[in-house]
């Protein structure tokens, strides 16, 4: 078994293995840690920045995100320091600044005293926070790749690839359901699936028992790949077998 | 210019069809285009078997790219912070009213492209303008129109 080091956060001693994501042994301690950005079944990305946690490992105290922050000696943790509260409550401020309407953030800026965004901070009505859940994702996980990061700075933003309907898209919604304010959106209707923020209509299949569409072909397709299944496994849908 | 698939592909055999030289195809293809067609840029990932998004991320990301055809002829104003206090507004301008052009477009016609950029590295020759890839350091007004009428001679206006 591989060796377990000790970790104490907030004066809870706990043993971890070697390279557990920081984040994860302060919720395993019982610590909440809040984050926009982290997903434990995709890559740490360490850019929302909120789930920073004041660590020492000996010598000084240090601010990491806890996210990206792979345990790998001993280690002492705070989670919810006056420092850290700061350092949040600005984090905060400045996502609010950008996405004033965001229910996500309103929870937290609550939690962190934050009342709104700086009055000196232009206010842009955008709906997405730039966490990039929904790239990663769309990438790792579903292995589409079909949105990216566009530009740059102030300009950037997460787009399907100029701007238009990606077939390398399986409209399968894992973006939707991994986005923390919710703004990305599909329905289904006519037999097709749209995902409106990606221009994506794509066709679904019907029910061989009920008649009803149920899944998107593109979707059925990749998963019978995927898992070496037969494509005719998703002939009838989840509620007819 | 027409995509040619048969020119990305000698691009790509370059490179031995390698997907690290992503950056190095994109710079060929601008070199080739003064753009990046779209067509130019789905072959380009079918061939490295690279997603799309991925592209498209990277072409949008540097500034050197670009996804609209440039002119045949471009002049880069740098903006940067040395070249901005010696003059780079001035120049800007009278680059802008010499050409008939707003910063940052191209003409309808093809013919030029106007365009800032942030820093090119070459402080001490500041106000820098490059006029066709050429560096011209030392900018004034009389020089830039100079630089303008040998831009436009060219294009037979």
């Amino acid at each position: 078994m591989a060796e377990l080091i000790k970790v104490t956060i907030d004066g809870k001693e706990i043993r971890v293995p070697y390279d557990t994501p920081l984040i994860e042994a302060c919720r395993q301690a019982g610590a909440r840690v809040p984050t926009l950005c982290y997903n434990e079944n995709i890559r740490a990305y360490g850019v929302c920045r909120i789930c920073m946690v004041e660590a020492n490992e000996g010598r000084r105290t240090r601010l990491v995100a806890s996210c990206a922050y792979p345990v790998r000696r001993e280690i002492t943790v705070q989670t919810n320091t006056d420092r850290l509260r700061r350092n949040r409550a600005m984090l905060i401020n400045l996502q609010l600044a950008r996405c004033p309407d965001e229910k996500v953030l309103h929870e937290l800026a609550a939690e962190f005293g934050v009342k709104e965004a700086h009055p000196r901070l232009t206010r842009d009505h955008e709906d997405c926070i730039l966490c990039g859940l929904c790239v990663r994702t769309c990438a790792e996980v579903v292995g589409a790749s079909a949105i990216a990061f566009e530009g740059r700075g102030s300009q950037r933003r997460v787009v399907s690839p100029f701007d238009d309907e990606n077939p390398a898209c399986i409209a399968c919604g894992a973006c939707a359901f991994v986005c923390p304010t919710q703004c990305i959106k599909f329905f289904d209707e006519n037999g097709k699936r749209h995902v409106e923020r990606w221009h994506r209509v794509a066709d679904m299949l019907v029910c061989e028992k009920c008649g009803n569409y149920w899944l998107p072909d593109a979707v059925a397709q990749t998963y019978a790949r995927k898992m070496g299944l037969d494509p005719a496994s998703f002939a009838v849908c989840t509620n007819c077998r | 210019m027409p995509f040619d698939p048969q020119k990305v592909d000698a691009m790509l055999a370059r490179y031995g069809g390698d997907k690290s030289a992503l950056i190095q195809l994109l710079q060929d293809m601008q070199a080739e285009y003064r753009y990046l067609p779209r067509e130019a840029l789905e072959y380009l990932g079918e061939k490295l078997n690279v997603p799309l998004a991925t592209i498209y991320h990277v072409a949008t990301f540097y500034k050197a790219f670009s996804l609209q055809a440039k002119g045949r002829h471009c002049l880069s104003v740098c903006m940067g912070t040395a070249c901005h206090v010696r003059g780079a507004p001035m120049i800007l301008d009278t680059a802008a009213r010499e050409l008939d052009l707003a910063p940052d477009t191209t003409a309808k016609d093809g013919s030029f492209t106007l365009e800032t950029v942030n820093c090119l590295g070459s402080c001490a020759l500041g106000p820098l303008v490059v006029v066709d890839g050429e560096y011209h350091g030392h900018m004034n007004n009389a020089k830039i129109r100079k630089d303008v009428a040998a831009m436009k001679k060219q294009e037979g206006k």
